[in-house]
């Protein structure tokens, strides 16, 4: 039977690994560019890391459930 | 004009660490989706297909058989009532083991309708959420990888004001793998213009890592 990878779990790891070396680097970088980067960049992929993490969980649970039930 | 706040330049290089590190998380999580599905779906199409079809033709033999016997013990029970010979006091046991039998072929029966269910099931909704998934990995993949353009164009910016020799700093920096175009290329706008020399920092400034003074982005 195959295994459920769990990327969804690595997603959101990652995505909160990153979350905190963005609050980390506020300790040496501060300005308006920070800001801009964070509005232009940080936030957008931040959104979109988070549909994708929502995808492959939806899938990953779809396909744990056919496995369930068919084995 | 806004006030930089600077005091650290390696904090742009050591996010932009943390940033290509979540670009490769990210592509491989969401590259992985298609692969995945395609082993369930090879799973449920070739092992468990056959797997229960089997099933279903040995189940079907041993309650056949099963029903053979009950219906032979019935009539040896009858039979036995009748002529009054060596007495065969009930079919239960026969009964008992037929109806385990049917209930197993019945259990195959089920599995097999429910695989050729999920098969369906998994190309109607499991193939959607690939093509969210890659989709994702697309649009995460270019966003990340602007994201780490404009951070390198912050970073050479920086040195730039600081006059230190970006690209001996960058290769000392960043993997090789990584490195990217100078921050001149016309392909990304800049997000700040360069930094006006009449505010440049009083530090030293062969020192970028020494905590300059604050600095000023147009």
């Amino acid at each position: 039977m195959p295994n459920v990878s769990g990327d969804d779990a690595l997603l959101e790891k990652a995505l909160k690994d990153l979350s905190a070396a963005w609050s980390r680097s506020s300790d040496g970088w501060q300005d308006a560019a920070r800001s801009t980067f964070a509005e232009l960049h940080l936030q957008p992929i931040e959104i979109r890391a988070r549909h994708g993490a929502k995808a492959i969980k939806q899938l990953e649970a779809l396909l744990a459930e056919a496995m369930r039930q068919c084995s | 004009m806004s006030s930089a706040r600077l005091t650290n330049p390696d904090a742009i290089r050591d996010f932009r660490m943390h940033m290509v590190s979540f670009k490769e998380v990210c592509e491989s999580a969401l590259s992985g989706s298609a692969a995945e599905l395609s082993r369930v779906r090879d799973w449920l199409r070739i092992d468990q297909l056959a797997h229960w079809k089997k099933q279903l033709i040995k189940r079907e033999e041993v309650y056949q058989t099963a029903r053979r016997m009950w219906l032979e013990a019935e009539g040896d029970t009858v039979g036995a009532m009748n002529k009054r010979g060596p007495a065969k006091p009930s079919s239960m046991e026969e009964r008992i083991l037929m109806d385990r039998a049917r209930r197993h072929r019945d259990e195959a029966e089920e599995k097999l309708a429910l695989v050729r269910r999920w098969m369906l099931k998994i190309e109607q909704d499991g193939e959607p959420l690939v093509n969210q998934c890659q989709s994702h990995d697309f649009a995460l993949r270019e966003e990340c990888t602007k994201a780490i353009t404009q951070l390198d164009r912050l970073f050479d910016q920086v040195h730039e004001y600081l006059a230190v020799p970006t690209a001996e700093l960058r290769s000392a920096a960043m993997p090789a793998a990584e490195a990217l175009p100078p921050a001149t290329s016309a392909a990304v706008e800049p997000a700040v213009a360069p930094l006006p020399r009449a505010e440049a920092p009083q530090g030293d400034p062969a020192q970028p890592g020494s905590h300059a003074p604050e600095a000023h982005h147009a």
